[in-house]
């Protein structure tokens, strides 16, 4: 590890909490009152700073066909942006002292009593993930077959371009960058801790938010745990998946703009719809999704614009104006993808393709071809029962995993409390902005569980952000129970926690003990691959033909190797059959395997069985992982590009 | 004040109901109970 990228990644972390010190002021500046709003709202000058600089960096590469993209530069476009960002935070004036911002004063709520005891079930549900995450590798399909990848491709090639015609290398992936930055310190042991801060930024803003529609700080803190608590994001936590990532910076977004209808000063309100769009432009450059979820906030920043303050000063602002400062924030932190996009594809949002009518006028794949699609009905019988059911529409496996369950305190008091609100709704005839909030929650719970059977394609994690606001819905029902039922609450929520912490630990706990008892501690041993893929030496060029999450670990512990999936090498057989010639013409040093040799597999393949167990170079039905060794003869030394659209990658480095 | 106490033993009934039923129906609270009878079964004997 150079020097250079050492105090470059130090300077980073440093100008990361510079970030949010400055953005705590800046929460206080903009009358956000509420201790854990204004550290959910100050994570967000930090997060977005970091993704406009790698953006900066990148669209730099862009242009100038430089492979820059690494930690110097992108130190020095994140403090200069820090530096402006600082300047322009100034000049907004005011002091942490103004009269919007002086603190709540302490409430007369009573304490939290037994309801401890549930936030302990939580507490120790992720103790137990914790400890399990730090004694092994990263986990999750599809982190490891192509997000972590991805970052390890930037880090290779100091470059982030498209890979045309691979469709899950050509994402856009600001939840990527920071695993691009640490797969330079060459630990990927790190790596399985890289979301869990997402999780306690998701738990700051469903506080906040629940807090944003009266709800105490006791149901508040209860609704946070119900968020925690959802399997999807506490495995995601501890995954390479990133819907965690995104959803954490939506409803980060989302709590900006409820605090918009909450001040008074038409500069603090502007701050905050920035602060908002700075967000909401995080999750944006995240997953393709969100280029229909962002929109969603965009409707709700100009709601928030129009709404009055209790003390306003003048009657909500222009719409058109809030619309225009959320559009150009949310672009500072995604323009960089569709940037690329344009340049490489014709496309700003590929690999999304953009039809019209059934005519495709931009290239890409559209979401038909990737996901199956059943007539309404089957839908709906499919998922009207699935808080209580959980069964697990894709992907097979233990029900609770990163892409599937909501959990038994979600079960609990999630859709009675929605039913209870639109109860509300219904015989209740207030004009307060709790209400008006309630009501946007509701509409967007609501639209949630539309995009769920429509666009989305049942795909739950898609709209994980929409299902986590439910948390507040159980939060506003807790908060009326309470008091009136003082033991039955704790009771019934510590009950509905302890059985999601006990179903949630099982699979981690289980493979904690495994690894204790067989003494599984080395990355090849993890990942149940031969010992002698460990000692391959740097910038091996190694072929994948086994299945697709082995494509990282094969990177190797100090992710120094090139690794090319049996996606990319279809693209670079260009429908040729296998051989030796191809090998040697794509600079082939080994090959992975598990299970039977491919059909197309020559039965004089110049190989040799390298590590694990087969019976000669070309067995036919053997199960285990096996590598083989090119012969030296047959393979060229000058390497050639993983993505053979996108460039080549170099070895030199 | 009286309705108000009657709709929160409504909500809390039904909070009760939910949980039961994710009990009774949850898939995965079945995976886990295999699970653990399967561990349980393989560490006794």
């Amino acid at each position: 590890m150079q020097v250079v990228n050492v105090l470059s990644l130090l300077l980073i972390a440093l100008t990361w909490l510079c970030a949010l010190r400055a953005g705590y002021r800046l929460s206080l500046r903009c009358g956000v009152n509420e201790s854990a709003s204004a550290w959910a709202l100050a994570c967000i000058p930090p997060t977005a700073g970091l993704v406009c600089a790698v953006h900066v960096v990148m669209t730099l590469s862009f242009v100038t066909g430089a492979a820059v993209v690494t930690p110097v530069p992108i130190a020095v476009a994140f403090g200069v942006l820090g530096w402006i960002g600082s300047r322009v935070v100034g000049r907004l004036g005011g002091d942490a002292q103004n009269p919007s911002a002086v603190k709540e004063p302490p409430s007369a709520e009573p304490r939290m009593g037994w309801l401890w005891l549930p936030v302990l079930c939580v507490a120790g549900m992720y103790a137990v993930f914790f400890v399990d995450a730090v004694t092994r590798y990263p986990t999750g399909y599809d982190g490891l077959h192509y997000h972590l990848p991805t970052a390890v491709g930037w880090m290779r090639t100091a470059r982030m371009d498209l890979s045309l015609g691979l469709l899950h290398q050509s994402f856009p992936e600001n939840g990527m960058i920071v695993p691009f930055l640490l797969a330079f310190s060459k630990s990927d042991r790190l790596l399985t801790l890289v979301h869990l801060p997402k999780a306690l930024w998701v738990a700051l803003s469903i506080f906040g938010l629940a807090r944003a529609v009266g709800v105490g700080n006791r149901a508040a803190l209860l609704g946070a745990c119900i968020a925690l608590s959802v399997p999807i994001v506490v495995f995601q936590s501890f995954s390479s998946y990133i819907d965690l990532y995104a959803a954490s910076a939506w409803l980060a977004a989302l709590l900006a703009l409820t605090w918009v209808a909450r001040t008074s000063d038409a500069r603090q309100r502007r701050m905050l719809i920035v602060l908002a769009g700075l967000s909401a432009g995080v999750a944006l450059g995240s997953k393709t999704t969100f280029l229909v979820l962002v929109p969603l906030l965009g409707v709700v920043a100009i709601a928030a614009a129009r709404m009055s303050s209790k003390d306003a000063v003048r009657p909500g602002s222009s719409p058109v104006r809030a619309a225009l400062w959320f559009g150009v924030a949310c672009l500072a932190c995604s323009f960089g993808w569709f940037t690329r996009g344009a340049i490489q594809a014709g496309n700003p949002v590929y690999p999304l393709a953009v039809e019209v009518g059934g005519e495709r006028l931009l290239p890409g794949v559209a979401a038909r071809e990737h996901f199956p699609s059943r007539p309404i009905v089957r839908k709906l019988a499919r998922w009207w029962d699935y808080p209580w059911r959980e069964t697990k529409h894709s992907g097979t496996g233990y029900p609770y995993s990163v892409n599937n369950a909501m959990g038994a305190a979600y079960a609990a008091f999630v859709p009675v409390g929605f039913v209870a609100a639109l109860w509300g709704f219904i015989t209740r005839r207030e004009r307060t902005v709790e209400r008006a909030w309630m009501l946007i929650y509701a509409a967007l719970s609501l639209t949630g569980m539309i995009l769920l059977l429509t666009l989305f394609r049942e795909m739950l994690r898609f709209v994980l952000p929409l299902g986590l606001i439910g948390a507040v819905f159980g939060a506003w029902l807790v908060q009326r129970m309470v008091d009136r039922h003082p033991r039955v609450v704790p009771v019934l929520a510590t009950v509905a926690f302890a059985v999601t912490a006990a179903v949630a630990v099982l699979k981690p706990a289980h493979a904690l003990a495994g690894r204790i008892r067989g003494d599984v501690w080395s990355r090849a041993e993890f990942y149940e691959m031969p010992a002698e893929v460990d000692d391959l030496s740097t910038g091996a060029r190694i072929l994948n033909l086994a299945e697709l999450p082995a494509t990282y670990p094969l990177y190797g512990e100090d992710l120094d190797r090139e690794v090319i999936t049996a996606l990319q090498w279809e693209a670079m057989l260009s429908g040729r059959a296998m051989s030796a010639r191809s090998l040697r013409e794509h600079g082939i040093e080994y090959i992975y395997l598990r299970g039977p040799c491919p059909n197309d597999w020559p039965r004089d393949l110049p190989v040799t069985l390298l590590g694990g167990d087969g019976d000669g170079p070309s067995p036919r039905s053997c199960v285990e992982g096996r590598i083989y060794r090119v012969a030296e003869s047959d393979r060229r030394v000058v390497h050639l590009s993983a993505a053979p659209q996108a460039g080549p990658l170099s070895n030199d480095r | 004040m009286l309705r108000v106490r009657h709709a929160d033993r409504l909500w809390l009934g039904l909070c009760v109901l939910s949980l039961c039923a994710y009990m009774a129906l949850s898939e995965s609270v079945r995976a886990f109970g295999a699970e653990v009878l399967r561990l349980t079964g393989k560490f006794c004997g």
